[in-house]
């Protein structure tokens, strides 16, 4: 793929909080114009640093970006402020269903377009076009909607800001599966039809790996794997540990002691 | 009983007033969780500046445009006053422990007290000419004075202004999404820090409008500051961080007063008056310490 057609370019950053606690040292990730790239691993990984080191809202909990650099476009942003990096269109949705609980749904939304105040009552109906349900509760307080809901708000409410990079944060959080399910075929939808390119982080491996065609997987706050999903989903590291599955592709048995032994091959 | 209507209808004069500082109080804390103990300065120092203005000019023009003009003047003053306030003491506390935050408003109040000391004669001063005509209204029997009448109009027509920026435009509900989530507001490109200067400029001003109603009913001294505690009372029981609370306590306070004056100042000779929104207070606190309409934590079930 071209050079230029990299959206995001993130190199080889070194993050740090307080200025002494080193969480990620050495990451580098590519996202390409239009597609979806997904970033794995288990907590406590680095993944939601690297999406917070992008938006710039690491600044607000005392972190920076103390090596290495990310370009958006081109352009240098590790340095810029929050506001200021999602003036030019990257937007974060944080993990969790941070809705604004006491706003009703409808002003949740408006309050995502606020960047952009021009052609809201358009974009309200996009929003409703592909989240019907948010359209019955728009006038519910958010607080009180279900949780599945509140993650198409916070989905939503991003897209009313026009992203030219959306960083979606473990959507699948603390959803029932055939919700996750809808909400994963939305994201796949609006990555397709907008032309939004999406950076997930996930922790449910399988689905992530079906959405997007390119991932990378990270441990301890470093890249220890990347490849395309068909090549991940055969590796056998992948496999045992984050899909659950034996080299023979059978659902693992917990009777065979002989698990744990293996060692993950990335640690050495 | 026609006592008692005089000092229900006055007393509801007098709330409104409170209830528009109140107003101001409660953008500070919603948005930024700052409980400002200086409000009552605030409300000291737009009284002032509208009286100066007003000075100067009712020399050169007729009382009426005069005084508008004036109270357009401390606006723009409270406005510019707000966004300094926030710039420079206000932004290095983001982040810092709240009784910290606190505690510069406690110096900010005395900050303003010794600026009004200085710039202005610390003796009580009238708005003169007077503003408004000291021939009462009477309606059905009632004896109203015309200041608190208008007091009472321009305190509504603030708050409908205030409540429907907060509820319609795109910065109010910015600043209820950044009282409700810092991050998520954040994330969404809205600006905290120019969210927490428009509270506080909102903040000065209204109580600049307050401040000057008082000084036309009473005259400017500096005891207009002590007036900031009865920001307190109004609050608690509306909620801290409710604007209709802080309507519907301005007024109850103001209500209270009065009718406590009224009514057991002959038992308790003093400054009934002026206990009695801190009494209620207290006991109210007991009972409902969320207030009227305070938030309690939505949680869902």
């Amino acid at each position: 793929m071209a050079e230029s057609e990299k959206i995001l370019k993130i190199n080889n950053i070194e993050v740090r909080y307080h200025e002494v606690i080193l969480v990620l040292k050495g990451v580098s990730i590519e996202v390409p114009e239009g597609a979806i790239v997904a970033l794995l691993g288990a907590n406590g990984a680095g993944k939601s640093t690297t999406l917070k080191a992008v938006s710039g809202l690491l600044k607000h909990e005392d972190g920076e970006v103390t090596d290495g650099s990310i370009e958006f476009k081109g352009e240098r942003i590790h340095k810029l402020e929050a506001e200021t990096i999602s003036k030019r269109g990257i937007f974060q949705i944080i993990e969790g269903r941070r809705v604004f609980d006491h706003l009703t749904v409808e002003e949740n939304l408006i309050v995502g377009g606020h960047l952009r105040p021009t052609g809201l009552k358009d974009r309200l109906d996009m929003v409703y076009h592909y989240f019907p349900r948010l359209r019955e509760r728009r006038n519910v307080l958010a607080g009180f909607v279900s949780g599945g809901e509140q993650q198409m708000s916070v989905i939503g409410r991003a897209m009313m800001a026009q992203p030219k990079l959306m960083l979606l944060d473990e959507p699948s959080m603390g959803l029932a599966p055939l919700l996750i399910k809808e909400i994963f075929e939305i994201i796949l939808r609006l990555n397709q039809q907008e032309r939004i390119p999406i950076l997930l982080v996930e922790q449910n491996v399988k689905l992530a790996l079906t959405v997007a065609p390119y991932a990378h997987v990270m441990e301890n706050g470093r890249i220890v794997m990347d490849g395309t999903s068909e090549t991940l989903k055969e590796n056998p590291d992948i496999r045992d540990f984050y899909l659950g599955l034996t080299d023979v592709g059978g659902r693992k048995s917990f009777r065979d002691v002989k698990h744990y032994k293996r060692r993950k091959r990335w640690l050495t | 009983m026609e006592n008692l209507l005089q000092l229900i209808v006055t007393g509801i004069m007098l709330g409104s007033i409170y209830a528009l500082v109140a107003l101001g109080w409660v953008l500070i804390y919603k948005c930024s969780g700052v409980l400002n103990l200086a409000m009552g300065e605030l409300t000291m120092i737009g009284g002032y500046v509208c009286l100066s203005i007003y000075t100067l000019l009712a020399a050169r023009m007729s009382v009426t445009p005069a005084f508008l003009v004036a109270l357009g003047g401390s606006l723009v003053v409270g406005v510019l006053l707000g966004l300094m306030t926030e710039r420079l003491f206000l932004r290095k506390m983001i982040g810092e422990p709240i009784l910290s935050v606190i505690m510069v408003t406690v110096g900010l109040s005395f900050f303003f007290k010794g600026i009004v000391f200085i710039i202005w004669n610390p003796d009580t001063v009238q708005f003169a000419p007077r503003v408004f005509d000291v021939q009462n209204i009477h309606i059905a029997g009632l004896a109203i004075e015309r200041v608190q009448l208008w007091s009472f109009f321009a305190s509504i027509v603030l708050m409908v202004i205030f409540v429907s920026f907060f509820k319609y435009t795109r910065w109010g509900l910015a600043m209820q999404a950044c009282a409700d989530d810092e991050m998520a507001a954040l994330s969404l490109g809205v600006s905290a820090k120019f969210v927490y200067a428009l509270a506080w400029a909102i903040a000065f001003m209204s109580a600049g409008v307050g401040g000057t109603l008082l000084g036309n009913i009473n005259g400017l001294n500096l005891s207009i500051s002590g007036f900031g505690l009865l920001v307190l009372p109004v609050v608690v029981f509306g909620g801290l961080n409710s604007i209709p609370g802080a309507i519907v306590g301005g007024i109850t306070i103001g209500l209270l007063q009065n009718l406590c004056g009224g009514y057991l100042d002959i038992y308790f000779p003093g400054g009934i008056k002026e206990i009695a929104p801190f009494v209620f207070m207290v006991f109210f606190l007991l009972f409902k310490p969320f207030g009227l309409w305070g938030w309690e934590r939505i949680e869902r079930v």
